[in-house]
């Protein structure tokens, strides 16, 4: 079944080229859209990425190592309606400690603010409470980030993913041909282009750490395409498998097992760390797990059904240059063969053998003649035979009549020719 | 081989192997009866970036600017006309996120020169940061006036410790004053009337026997004073005068702070100047590791190229610098590495089962990978990258891809095997038939790996990785697990067992 699902995706290569054309333009289409409204960004930055505001609660470090659970409730309590990113918490060596929420930067905390501020005043006072005694204040800042290492990092990572690229298209050229050099290379392009596309349109949150996730996702797709590529290589070696159509070579050559177990092996792991993990890294294994599915997709499906008319054109470019090119070769063959006959046959029988040979050409009966003419004819015919072939033919003519004579009249008639 | 020898090897390879995971992954205990010494794993070793080790961040304040805390804590403990003078001496800024003083920021025009320079001296900060090459950082300018700066927790690993470094390098990059030298308190003839490039020629980080030290190079301008100084110490020396007042030392600054002294022990005979320690006033010596020495080079080639900038930030204390918990939670990397041992022993299950005997090659082939890729993190990179999500996802990248590997040599000596081969004859066509395919895998993938060091900070780290990874895959999959495989074969009692082949009777036979 696998193999009849193979059979029929190895000629969709239209399909396939179209699917990832409308899944790239899509996320292109939707990344220029939140990119020109000033509100958004192409990307759905992670908010640690981006600008924010801060609430921050400064206590007292007694307060703080002691009640710092009761703490966390009543501030989320008091925040209402208001959700934060995520929260910090700050230690410092000193006096006090503070914890820190992070909301985005177009959050109003001016109400959270006043509700914690005034909540935490009368709690500190309130006798056998909780927060008695402690010395709590409330802050609130907008921070503008000027720097981080996303930033700073891009053009950097845009150089070294280009000279990746070019290494591993001259490598694999040099080892198999430069047509399966471009299919890698496109193969890892596309293995990170799709997941990027992938997570704009999904809008996942993206982070430093989801980059790390799409470099790894284009690298498993060249290792996905070098897998079936060095099978198909190996399948040239049989011949049972060449005698079989193009699309049938191309599906047996699909490393289809070792692609799924890499996939589900894969999966398996990033699940792992997924569903142990907080709800930060579940974005960053979901952006892995995606990059490991278009790994798969792309080595299963894409590059088998692009392979398929490099492959026919290849075969095609072969069998043209096998074919027999003609009388030339087959004449300078003969005439190798001649002279080759000619120097092994001793000196000194030569002129002895030369006159019975011109006494048997003047005297040549009609049957010697029509030999020379059929072997004239022969050597015609071989020229559309190999030229091994016409050689063998020659040569046998040259043992039924002498040397000399033979070969002058089959240069001479070839010259005619 | 011979079964004897082969047994003899298994048992040692499996000892190895265990000793190896042992070391690698066996959780922290402390010695019984012995309370100082504690047993550490090498994964306890790593250099954690942010994500998986938090940090530390820290507020910095330009003079005449305080925090909404601070504020509020002076407030609440003066009473009367203190507080009404001190309340009159600030004015709230951004609603009150912020106070300014009113001497400092008297009108709208020092004001604005004031944000004008601040955002001048930001960048370069940032630029200092950027030198500095971390794996994540991250630099806000806060409510327009003041700067919060984050880095990751692995700045801390020297021997000093914690906080008191991560202040250091804070201190430093936010010193933006003029950079001068200055002899006995008075500025150096050379520098009245040029620029500090025109004295000195290069500031780098060099080392002498392993220990670090900065490195000053002068230009020939430099070189003049260097041969004044050393003649006014040889005179001073050679004079019985013992009131005589000559500077003992170059000394740098950058603003009011002295950063560097150099004595004439540190002049060579090149005349360049080592300095293995940092002389500060009125604070001793402090013998300088490689990170502190890298920062005060930096923080001496932005002051030398590009000058001062009027904005002097606060003293940091290391009272002020927050510590904060991975951003992914404070359990993240127990629940990773969790999460990877469970990954690891289905690996090996699921080799057992599809592969038989040849399965348990894998599992040692995986704990291989695994002992070594683990201990290059810790110990070959020491200080070079801090482990990040990316690093654990490209481990378990190469890890999986040890596996497919060693599962698609399998096919292939069971595909020579169906063709009517023996096992031996099978197991030689198999290898050689996939050697060509995984050489080209783990060539492109270190190609790869090999080119995206070029990226920066996060990338370049990634890129290590990957490299090691690739390497460490390579020689498992091409060597050990060969060498692991021919040793269990010869041992092995029934070799069709072994691999699960299963040969057809032959019809005739019957």
């Amino acid at each position: 079944m696998k193999s009849k699902i193979l059979t029929k995706t190895v000629k969709q290569k239209t399909l396939f080229s179209v699917i990832i054309a409308v899944i790239l333009a899509a996320a292109i289409g939707i990344g220029i859209w939140f990119g020109v409204s000033a509100k958004y960004s192409i990307f759905n930055t992670s908010v640690t990425m981006e600008s924010q505001k801060t609430l921050t609660i400064t206590v007292d470090q007694f307060g703080y190592n002691n009640n710092l659970e009761e703490l966390e409730t009543e501030c989320e309590k008091l925040f209402g309606n208001l959700n934060y990113a995520y929260e910090m918490k700050g230690q410092m060596t000193g006096d006090e400690s503070e914890l820190v929420y992070v909301f985005e930067s177009n959050a109003d905390l001016t109400n959270a603010k006043a509700a914690v501020e005034a909540y935490f005043k009368a709690a500190t006072v309130q006798k056998d409470g909780v927060f008695e005694g402690m010395y709590i204040t409330v802050s609130t800042n907008s921070e503008v980030i000027k720097a981080n290492i996303a930033q700073d990092y891009l053009l950097r990572a845009a150089i070294a993913g280009a000279v990746m690229l070019v290494l591993a298209f001259v490598y694999v050229s040099l080892r198999y041909r430069v047509s399966v050099g471009a299919l890698t290379v496109i193969s890892g392009i596309l293995g990170g282009a799709l997941t990027t596309a992938i997570v704009i349109l999904a809008r996942i949150p993206v982070s430093v750490s989801v980059s790390y996730a799409i470099v790894v996702a284009a690298l498993l797709a060249m290792v996905a395409t070098l897998l079936t590529m060095s099978k198909a290589r190996l399948n040239q070696a049989s011949e049972s498998e060449m005698e079989k159509s193009a699309e049938d070579q191309v599906v047996s050559a699909i490393a289809g097992k070792e692609i799924c177990a890499m996939t589900v092996l894969g999966g398996v792991a990033i699940i792992f760390m997924g569903a142990l993990a907080t709800t930060a890294v579940r974005w960053f294994a979901i952006v892995a797990l995606i990059g490991l599915l278009v790994s798969a997709f792309i080595g299963l499906f894409c590059v088998p059904a692009w392979y398929l008319p490099m492959k026919k054109a290849a075969d095609k470019k072969a069998a043209s240059k096998s074919e027999y090119q003609g009388a030339k070769k087959t004449s300078k063959k003969v005439k190798k063969a001649f002279v080759a006959a000619k120097k092994a046959a001793p000196v000194e029988e030569a002129p002895v053998e030369a006159a019975p040979a011109e006494e048997t050409v003047e005297e040549t009966p009609v049957e010697e003649a029509e030999e020379v003419n059929e072997e004239v004819e022969a050597t015609e015919e071989v020229e559309e035979a190999p030229a091994e072939e016409a050689a063998e033919e020659v040569a046998e003519a040259v043992e039924e009549a002498p040397v000399e004579e033979v070969a002058e009249e089959a240069v001479e008639e070839n010259k005619e020719d | 081989m011979g079964k004897r020898k082969s047994v003899v090897l298994m048992t040692l390879l499996t000892i190895v192997i265990i000793v190896l995971t042992a070391i690698t992954v066996l959780p922290g205990f402390s010695f019984p009866g012995n309370s100082v010494t504690k047993w550490n794993p090498a994964i306890k070793q790593y250099d954690l970036g942010a994500d998986l080790g938090g940090g530390y961040y820290v507020y910095c304040y330009p003079q005449g600017v305080i925090s909404e805390t601070e504020y509020k804590d002076n407030v609440s403990v003066l009473q009367g006309k203190a507080l009404e003078d001190y309340k009159a001496s600030y004015k709230a800024h951004n609603g009150g996120n912020l106070y300014l003083d009113v001497d400092v920021f008297e009108d709208a025009d020092a004001i604005k020169s004031f944000k004008d320079e601040f955002e001048l001296a930001t960048q370069e900060i940032i630029n200092r940061f950027k030198a500095k090459d971390y794996s994540d950082y991250r630099i806000s300018v806060v409510d327009d006036f003041a700067l919060k700066i984050d880095v990751p927790v692995s700045e801390t690993a020297t021997k000093d410790g914690n906080v008191v470094v991560v202040g250091q390098t804070v201190s430093m990059f936010t010193l933006l004053g003029d950079f001068t030298i200055k002899k006995g308190g008075v500025t150096v003839d050379e520098l009245k009337d040029n620029d500090p490039s025109e004295v000195i020629k290069s500031v780098s980080v060099d080392t002498e026997y392993g220990v670090p030290y900065i490195k000053v190079k002068f230009t020939a301008l430099g070189e003049e004073m260097l041969e004044t100084f050393k003649e006014e110490q040889e005179a001073s020396a050679e004079s019985e005068d013992s009131s005589s007042t000559a500077a003992t030392s170059l000394d740098f600054f950058i603003g009011d702070q002295q950063v560097l002294a150099i004595s004439l022990d540190n002049i060579d005979e090149h005349n360049n100047a080592k300095c293995f320690v940092a002389d500060a006033v009125n604070s001793g010596t402090v013998e300088m590791d490689t990170r502190c020495v890298e920062t005060r080079v930096i923080m001496l080639q932005s002051a030398i190229e590009k000058g001062g900038f009027d904005i002097e930030f606060n003293t940091i204390f290391t009272s002020d610098i927050r510590t904060y918990a991975p951003v992914y939670g404070d359990n993240t990397l127990t629940f990773l590495f969790i999460a990877l041992g469970a990954a690891v022993l289905v690996l090996i299950v699921f080799a057992i089962v599809k592969m038989g005997r040849f399965g348990w090659v894998n599992a040692y082939v995986t704990l291989s990978y695994v002992i070594i890729v683990a201990l290059c993190y810790a110990f070959i990179s020491s200080g070079v990258f801090e482990l990040t999500l990316g690093s654990v996802l490209v481990f378990a990248a190469g890890l999986v891809l040890v596996n497919v590997l060693q599962m698609h040599t399998y096919y292939a000596i069971k595909k020579e095997f169906d063709l009517g081969k023996t096992v031996e004859s099978s197991v030689k066509g198999g290898y050689k038939k996939t050697l060509g395919g995984v050489v080209d895998i783990y060539a492109v993938l270190l190609l790869c790996g090999v080119s995206l060091l070029i990226g920066v900070a996060g990338m370049n780290t990634l890129a290590s990785q990957i490299v090691i990874a690739t390497v460490t895959g390579a020689f498992c999959n091409l060597l050990w697990g060969r060498a692991i495989n021919y040793t269990f074969l010869s041992a092995s009692q029934n070799k069709y067992k072994y691999f699960r082949f299963v040969r057809e009777d032959d019809d005739d036979e019957e």
